[in-house]
């Protein structure tokens, strides 16, 4: 057993950007904590895991009635509801998992002052748990669209897992941005909401992207919801309307705040357990 | 043989005060603002110099562990040995130095970590286990000893938010006393609950550390550390104090901690103060029957213990204490004037107190004096803790040629015993 397992602890250990072998001994945990994510959410409560449901489908209900119905938003020739719930199934993702992967620094400082394991497992477990919710959400959309006799075209099967992994990445790369910047100040707890609500706004989620100017369209491309939302609803309306720019900006965007995000925790993980 | 641990010159640097508050975006503007070259400077860390809000939590500490062996680690409050324990356990990082580590280490700094209120007995233990570095696989082939450990059996599926803090605590414990790794670090404030299941707890420890596993003990417990560990480490102030044997390390502790050349007055002005920041109490002895000054008495003889100290405020209606402690740190007594009468003393800003023991009724061993000064009951104006050390040495009180021992408890009654 002895040298099989060798540590040096010193000032400067310079590790790598992500460590597979280390994760890879720890991936129990990683599965644990998203079992205890998943486990705790809804308990003590009665309806349990239909909450997952009840904000896609109430956010639904009301943008239909305000922005479908009265605003008359128009919406790629499939009904609004389905429009606008393939956006928030995506955003919900999105914004849950930036929501919770930010806090979850502060919120287990218990565990982070008292032992030692690879930090960025924690911003990490609750993007899966929230992935795990949208999986719910996802097959719900798909059920909610065929009951409205839409059928999706066979690109659903490249759209929704690329869809998947750049919505991952982009919100680990903002949660570990966040949530290293949360452990040394605060304020974060008082922006996040607000920026949240933003880029709610700032995503095509309630409007189709077709209605801003092309220069707009590239700004909006930066954020990479832009993209995940509109191909989604390429393939339930069968219609092509997104070009291959503003995809790549999309991508491009994507990794770079994932890999900002993943080297600023890195940078900063060593001093967590003093700070927080 | 290669040391399973090597620890080469690491010292820790931390700032006083400022990182325990939350630090807002505001706090620092304010800081540049205020001083911003510092700042700047500061930013670079690492540095051998120290900035004056700055110190040495450790430095320059080196020593190895070998397999199999137990280190002790001792000192007062503030020598750097929960600094030494996080950054052997990786959850802090040395400013300078390095230590290797061959095998895998894990380290209990608390029970209960990670423990969630709104999960049941059985789900905790799981998780809690994960958290602590245990495979899934070894919970499952210890979590009948676990169980067991802990007592809770019966209420394995009740989420822990209605367990009593004694269940809580002891399963706590018995996850964590079921970990299995090369190295253990251990805190010896782990041992929790009732006597009775510290008593297993400490038992428990004990079993680890003789079954052959490297362990490295941190305690106040000096009875403790000389049942387990061969060798021990002393620190004071961030320094290694001595390293060696425990029981010469053990002595030259109790006998640095009173921080006096023997039969001296002590100077109370360097202790650091966790309750209040001026030091106000100066300086404290002890004198025995004919007015000498000593660090030792014998049991049952009468002692006097002073402490002077000086204020810059007036203190009005002054309360001064001391209070005794054995060094497991269980209290053993409060003298204090409140307690013992209901004199006004006079508004006061400096004088000296003496606590007049006719009998001293402790047993034989080393006991810690703390003292205190208070306005009214409860503004306290000045606390040291450890403050010095007070030795009672045996004496056949009673002449009958049999002394009283440790295990006997840590008081004595005068007293008879007769058949009715």
């Amino acid at each position: 057993m002895l040298n099989s397992y060798k540590i040096i602890i010193g000032p400067h250990t310079q590790e790598k950007l992500i460590d597979w072998k280390e994760l890879w001994r720890y991936r129990e945990l990683f599965y644990i904590l998203t079992w205890r994510n998943i486990k705790i959410r809804y308990k003590q409560t009665f309806l349990g895991v239909v909450w997952v449901l009840f904000q896609p489908l109430m956010s639904t209900l009301i943008f239909t009635v305000f922005f479908g119905k009265l605003a008359k938003i128009p919406s790629y020739d499939i009904p609004y509801s389905l429009f606008v719930l393939c956006g928030l199934v995506f955003w919900i993702f999105f914004s849950s998992a930036v929501t919770q992967a930010s806090t979850s620094m502060v919120t287990n400082e218990g565990i982070i002052k008292k032992v030692y394991f690879p930090r960025i497992i924690l911003p990490l477990s609750f993007v899966i748990t929230s992935f795990v919710d949208f999986l719910i959400n996802l097959i719900m959309l798909i059920v909610y669209s065929l009951i409205l006799g839409y059928i999706p075209s066979i690109g659903i099967f490249v759209v929704i897992p690329l869809g998947i992994v750049i919505t991952f990445l982009t919100a680990s790369g903002l949660g570990f941005l966040l949530s290293a910047i949360y452990v040394k100040y605060r304020d974060i707890g008082y922006i996040l909401p607000f920026f949240i609500q933003l880029l709610l706004f700032l995503s095509p989620v309630i409007y189709p992207l077709a209605i801003v100017s092309d220069t707009n369209k590239k700004i909006m491309a930066i954020n990479p919801m832009t993209s995940v939302i509109e191909s989604v609803r390429m393939v339930f309306s069968r219609k092509e309307f997104l070009s291959i720019n503003i995809i790549l900006i999309s991508v491009i965007s994507c990794l770079t705040v994932f890999f900002i995000g993943l080297w600023y925790f890195k940078r900063t993980e060593k001093f967590f357990a003093d700070i927080i | 043989m290669k040391a399973i641990i090597e620890v080469s010159n690491i010292s820790k640097k931390y700032r006083i005060g400022k990182t325990q508050s939350y630090h807002t975006l505001r706090d620092t503007i304010v800081e540049y603002i205020h001083n911003p070259f510092q700042t700047i400077f500061n930013k670079k860390g690492n540095k051998d110099e120290l900035a004056n809000d700055e110190f040495w939590a450790l430095d320059n500490v080196s020593f190895k562990v070998h397999e199999g062996e137990v280190l002790g680690v001792v000192g007062r409050n503030g020598a750097g040995k929960s600094t030494l324990l996080k950054i052997l356990s990786q959850i802090t990082y040395p400013s300078k130095g390095s230590i290797t580590m061959r095998g895998r280490v894990a380290s209990l700094l608390e029970v209960g970590t990670g423990f969630h209120s709104e999960l049941t007995g059985r789900e905790n233990i799981f998780l809690n286990g994960s958290i602590l570095g245990m495979k899934q696989k070894e919970i499952k082939k210890n979590f009948d000893a676990i169980v067991t450990f802990s007592e809770v059996g019966r209420f394995l599926d009740t989420p822990v938010k209605f367990y009593s803090s004694g269940m809580y605590m002891r399963l706590a414990f018995a996850v964590a006393s079921h970990l299995q790794s090369e190295v253990l670090i251990l805190d010896e404030v782990l041992a929790v609950g009732d006597i009775q299941f510290q008593k297993k707890c400490l038992g428990k420890m004990e079993d680890v550390a003789k079954k052959g596993r490297t362990v490295i003990f941190i305690s106040h417990n000096m009875n403790m550390v000389r049942l387990l560990c061969e060798q021990t480490l002393l620190l004071d102030n961030g320094k290694t104090e001595a390293i060696g044997k425990t029981d010469k390390v053990i002595e030259k502790y109790l006998r640095t901690s009173t921080r006096v050349d023997k039969n001296q007055k002590t100077d109370l002005t360097k202790i650091n103060r966790t309750y209040t920041s001026k030091p106000i109490i100066q300086k404290a002895w002890i004198e025995n029957e004919k007015g000498t000054i000593v660090s030792d008495v014998s049991m049952g003889s009468p002692i006097k213990i002073y402490y002077h100290f000086k204020s810059d405020k007036i203190i009005s209606n002054p309360g001064f204490g001391c209070t005794a402690f054995n060094l497991s740190g269980q209290q053993i007594f409060s003298f204090t004037s409140y307690l013992i009468n209901t004199k006004q003393y006079p508004s006061i800003k400096e004088g000296t107190v003496v606590f007049n023991i006719p009998e001293l009724p402790l047993l034989p061993g080393d006991y810690s004096l703390s003292f205190g000064l208070s306005e009214g009951k409860s503004v306290t104006v000045d606390r040291v803790d450890a403050a010095m050390n007070l030795i009672v040495k045996e004496k056949d009180l009673f002449a009958t040629g049999t002394l009283y021992q440790n295990d006997h408890g840590v008081i004595y009654l005068k007293g008879t015993v007769d058949l009715v």
